[in-house]
């Protein structure tokens, strides 16, 4: 596996994290 | 019968070394960066973990803005000044059009042009720091006309948004400072960009930014 492929991999990975913290931001912001 | 021979130099203990792994074996094919599809290297990805963080930073800091506004019964709210909404979308265009002479910059490092790139990167940090001194001028004026930091929520989120966002200009434009002086005296001749392209990222990511704070606290 190359450097790109592997960055790609982990941009991924960063990627998930963020939209669950947002997704988890918003859920407790409208108390869910 | 025949035994298949490979052509390959031995190691030292005499042993012929394995094949290399063959490609597009069953994991999918190699995908080669293409022009649209630009490579991801370690100074992007490191840049992206910044830019994320940072999002998030002022994803909260807005998220407040927006909580503390809508819960408000008026707002602005009665005898503070208004927003310089005009000064501000003119200031608007000076930041976005440094962004336009990073991207000239970054064509001058492709293209190798040393002097080019060293006059583009003084346009950009010329025009970031005109932005910041009118802006300063505008906080000097809203303070006059009595918003403080302490005059409230309207006051507390401006100072802070806005300040906050000032900061990271301040801080850009130290980078980018920095990033011309050496560029000036030939470090990137050699071919290793990295720290210029991670300064024209995050000078990107700081210009990017105020069109939305712009909005959501001047217009909205």
């Amino acid at each position: 596996m190359n450097t790109d492929a592997r960055n790609r991999q982990v941009l991924r990975v960063l990627l998930t994290l963020v939209g669950a913290l947002v997704v988890s931001a918003f859920l407790i912001g409208i108390r869910w | 019968m025949t035994t298949l021979t490979v052509d390959r130099p031995r190691r030292t203990n005499g042993n012929v070394p394995p094949p290399p792994p063959p490609t597009g074996g069953g994991d999918g094919p190699e995908r080669e960066p293409g022009p649209r599809r630009p490579l991801l290297d370690n100074v992007r990805l490191a840049m992206l973990f910044l830019i994320c963080g940072e999002v998030m930073f002022f994803g909260g800091l807005v998220s407040a803005f927006l909580v503390l506004r809508v819960t408000a019964a008026q707002w602005p709210p009665p005898l503070q000044p208004r927003l310089p909404v005009g000064v501000t979308g003119v200031n608007t265009l000076v930041l976005l059009a440094s962004s336009v002479a990073m991207v000239a910059a970054s064509r001058a490092l492709a293209r190798h042009d040393t002097r080019t790139l060293v006059r583009r990167l003084l346009q950009a940090g010329a025009l970031g720091a005109a932005f910041l001194v009118v802006q300063g001028y505008e906080w000097v004026r809203l303070v006059d006309y009595g918003l403080t930091v302490w005059s409230g929520a309207y006051g507390t989120t401006f100072y802070t948004l806005i300040g906050t966002h000032a900061a990271h200009v301040v801080a850009a434009l130290a980078w980018v400072a920095v990033t011309a002086w050496l560029a000036a005296r030939g470090r990137f001749a050699d071919g290793r960009t990295g720290a210029i392209r991670a300064c024209a990222i995050y000078w990107h990511f700081v210009v990017a930014l105020w069109p939305v704070l712009y909005v959501a606290v001047y217009l909205a």
